[in-house]
């Protein structure tokens, strides 16, 4: 199989706006029949975990992220919250799962499904989840933790599965 | 003027309704609308994996703007022969399997 039928991705960062994009991605990749692995290592292998309830997101330290009340007035609603209030404001008790409930909320308005869901397609169309070996000891994690699909590797099989197909996530 | 304005729009509608309905006939309708990016690619892939397009063609609604571009380079990525119809809030794309 030539290179352009590969397409793979290194997932490192394990919160909600690192893991659509990469679910979106691959899903669309194995759709345009690829052959699609995502590599999960060190936080990205809380995507792959039977409970995502570890999938969040936070403007704190995310100065790009667009926060936009899903409800309200369409004065109230088109304001970018994250630039209009005091970073510090983020850091306060329950604004992460504010602004975790404000973005799944965003993406389930704009016709986007949730991320569970996103992962077992990309699953049922072929994607491999595989899953670094030596950060989910490092990560304390064990083999349980993680989604049945989920192929435990080193690196260098997977740099020997996808030759010239790797992109790191960043 | 009113009456009549209002007796030319349900006209028009009707035409225009069964316009759609005799060209709809003979084809297999797919609506996606309100689903985006990727899902509208990956629901027509699900929906072709299960029926046959050299039976009939299809009619697919979409209302993700990106699907203007992405039906088409998916239909030519898997040989289909993919007819844009309409472009507004709603795209429709006609899509038949390539004679070859």
């Amino acid at each position: 199989m030539s290179d352009t039928d590969q397409f793979s991705i290194i997932q490192s960062k394990g919160t909600l706006d690192w893991v659509y994009p990469s679910l979106i991605l691959a899903s669309t990749a194995a759709a345009m029949d690829k052959e699609v692995q995502v590599f999960h290592t060190f936080y990205g292998l809380k995507a792959i975990l039977k409970d995502t309830s570890d999938l969040k997101v936070s403007p704190v330290g995310n100065p790009a992220m667009k926060i936009h009340l899903p409800y309200g007035p369409e004065f109230l609603r088109s304001m970018d919250l994250n630039r209009y209030l005091p970073s510090f404001i983020w850091s306060m008790p329950g604004m992460t799962a504010l602004a975790t409930w404000g973005f799944k909320k965003q993406m389930l308005l704009q016709g986007q499904v949730p991320v569970e869901e996103l992962r077992s397609l990309c699953i049922e169309l072929g994607v491999r989840m595989s899953a670094c070996q030596m950060s989910v000891d490092a990560m304390n994690f064990t083999e349980q933790d993680f989604i049945d699909e989920v192929e435990f590797l080193g690196a260098a099989s997977y740099f020997a599965q996808t030759p010239d197909s790797q992109s790191l996530f960043i | 003027l009113f009456g009549v304005k209002i007796i030319g729009l349900i006209l028009h509608n009707t035409k225009l309704l069964i316009g759609v309905e005799v060209s709809v006939e003979n084809m297999n309708v797919l609506d996606l609308q309100g689903f985006a990016c990727p899902m509208p690619v990956i629901k027509l892939k699900k929906w072709l994996s299960l029926n046959d397009l050299s039976e009939k063609p299809l009619y697919l609604k979409v209302s993700d703007k990106g699907a203007l571009k992405d039906i088409p380079a998916f239909c030519q990525q898997k040989n289909i022969a993919c007819q844009v119809l309409r472009v507004e809030d709603v795209l429709e794309f006609r899509l038949e399997a390539k004679n070859v």
